[in-house]
């Protein structure tokens, strides 16, 4: 068997099974075999676990959690933190939308719909009350998760639905959805729709969308509009549209927007606080709080989505729309005429 | 190493406010969540690290749930620290090399003795090309040994876009190994 480190010099596949996905990801890297290169970024990557805090630190944070996690019981005892009354949960609910919601979780119960209806794709029955549930915010709902969707429909070879898709994800905001029009028509005009540059170009545009969309992330929706016009420049051979002007120009009143990414720390801790919660805490979706304390059960994912309509405008400055927009949406939608 | 049958114990006095259970919980993890942390690039992973358990400790007494949940609802934690760290930031992360890192805590383990220096940056160079999301899940699956679903839960996705994130992520790492060898 050869060394770890052996992969130079191979020539490799540009494809990889799941299975050897999960056997390289999870296993043991074997240093030789067809994938001898990602199994070295595997153990290179292992060896971050090797970590060991030192005493004095092992100390210095078990004496302040316990302290911590005492000061949490006795506030819980006094009944000072109890979840947020139910109609923070429940806003600007349509009586249509409120009736169907209604009528399914009286039938099925919540936490199972809305689990079940989380991971409903478009084409899918339970996706029209996937979408009636993420508009009144339950599950993780919003932007990010139509463009996993569209990342799903791009990954089964679907561009443009996926460009679609990604389109509605940031529906109401003037200058990237613009940007995404673009993409869209050059796409349609692209001499070879589904070539592997196409694809590219639009998952490249998905990424892009993916890592900036939404209130974590630091950029401004012109920006972000900018960004995407840049990438759907490539797609198209631009034959006869020559230099046409990019449609990113910003609405007014878009520069104002508050940065994100200047927000001080401190402010940070309060408007975070809410997602450093145990998840089930502040989610009371009809269980008993067991079941939502793990993350990984679908019901509640995406920590940063669930719970945005309490702190929209919690750490509010300037003129411009929270930076938290309560929707979660495109940056800048509060903003436009 | 988990705790395993003394989870649910340790749990119960940590929630008591027992500091050996604290220590306990944070020597299992520190070194998974500081890893992680680390190879995401945040410079004082250390720091990041114990704020994440104070964070844990403030919440704990609404936490309920098994040794796994455990460890995914404290890794939610230090992705949502990591977020807030890299937007302070306003700038791209690179990776911390475990090279840089003080041989003393970094080095228990012989196998990063044996890392080939040169191969070692190589692959982090080609890791850093990545997008943030490929970046979170391969370092969440490789280093905080979760499945595509835990994963899922923890930076907040659909199972499927952690598939197609992983895949990507190491194609596109594979490439970026493949244009430095061909330009070498």
């Amino acid at each position: 068997m050869r060394r770890w480190n052996d992969y130079r010099g191979e020539v490799f596949n540009t494809t990889i099974s799941e299975q050897e996905i999960e056997r390289l990801l999870t296993g043991s890297p074997a240093g030789d075999g067809p994938h001898s290169d990602l199994a070295a970024f595997v153990e290179m990557m292992r060896a971050y676990e090797s970590y060991l805090p030192p005493d004095h630190l092992v100390d210095r944070v078990s004496a302040e959690a316990a302290t911590l996690a005492l000061a949490g019981r006795a506030t819980d005892v006094t009944g000072t933190k109890v979840s947020p009354p139910s109609r923070r949960r429940w806003p600007a609910l349509s009586p249509r939308v409120a009736v169907a919601a209604l009528s399914v979780v009286m039938a099925v119960g919540m936490t199972g719909v809305a689990a079940a209806a989380d991971s409903a794709a478009p084409g899918d029955p339970l996706y029209g009350l996937d979408r009636a549930l993420e508009r009144i915010g339950i599950g993780s709902g919003s932007a990010g998760e139509r463009l996993d969707e569209a990342d799903q429909l791009l990954t089964e070879g679907q561009t443009m639905q996926a460009l679609e898709h990604a389109a509605e994800a940031i529906d109401g905001d003037a200058a990237s959805s613009a940007a995404l029009d673009i993409a869209i028509d050059r796409f349609e005009t692209a001499a070879n729709q589904n070539s592997t540059a196409v694809q590219e170009k639009v998952a490249a545009i998905l990424t892009y969308m993916s890592e900036n969309i939404g209130p974590d992330r630091g950029v401004d929706g012109r920006e972000f509009g900018q960004g995407i016009a840049d990438i759907a420049r490539g797609i198209a051979p631009p034959s006869e549209t020559g230099d046409e002007s990019p449609a990113h120009s910003p609405s007014p009143g878009m520069q104002n927007q508050p940065d994100g990414g200047e927000q001080p720390d401190s402010g940070n801790q309060g408007t975070r606080s809410g997602n450093s919660d145990p998840p089930g805490s502040r989610d009371n979706q009809g269980n008993e709080n067991s079941g939502d304390g793990n993350p990984a059960t679908g019901s509640n994912q995406g920590g940063g989505n669930a719970d945005p309509h309490g702190q929209s405008g919690a750490s509010g400055k300037g003129s411009g729309p929270p930076p938290e927009a309560p929707s979660g949406i495109a940056p800048g939608r509060g903003n436009r005429p | 190493m988990p705790l395993g049958p003394k989870f649910e114990a340790t749990l119960i006095e940590a929630k008591d406010g027992a500091e050996w259970a604290w220590a306990a919980l944070y020597r299992d993890l520190a070194g998974p969540v500081t890893g992680y942390l680390a190879s995401r690039g945040a410079r004082d992973a250390e720091d990041l690290a114990s704020e994440t358990f104070l964070q844990v400790a403030r919440n704990i007494q609404r936490f309920e749930g098994d040794e796994a949940a455990f460890r995914s609802w404290v890794f939610v934690i230090a992705h949502r620290r990591l977020i807030d760290w890299r937007r302070s930031q306003g700038r791209r992360p690179s990776t911390v090399p475990i090279t840089a890192h003080d041989g003393e805590r970094w080095g228990g383990d012989v196998e990063v003795e044996a890392l080939d220096h040169v191969v070692t940056v190589e692959l982090q160079q080609a890791f850093e090309k990545l997008t943030d999301t490929q970046r979170d899940v391969l370092a969440l699956r490789i280093i905080g040994h979760f499945t595509l679903e835990e994963t899922a839960g923890v930076v907040g996705k659909r199972v499927g876009a952690v598939k197609a994130a992983q895949r990507r992520g190491l194609l596109a790492l594979r490439e970026h190994l493949d244009l430095k060898r061909v330009t070498q």
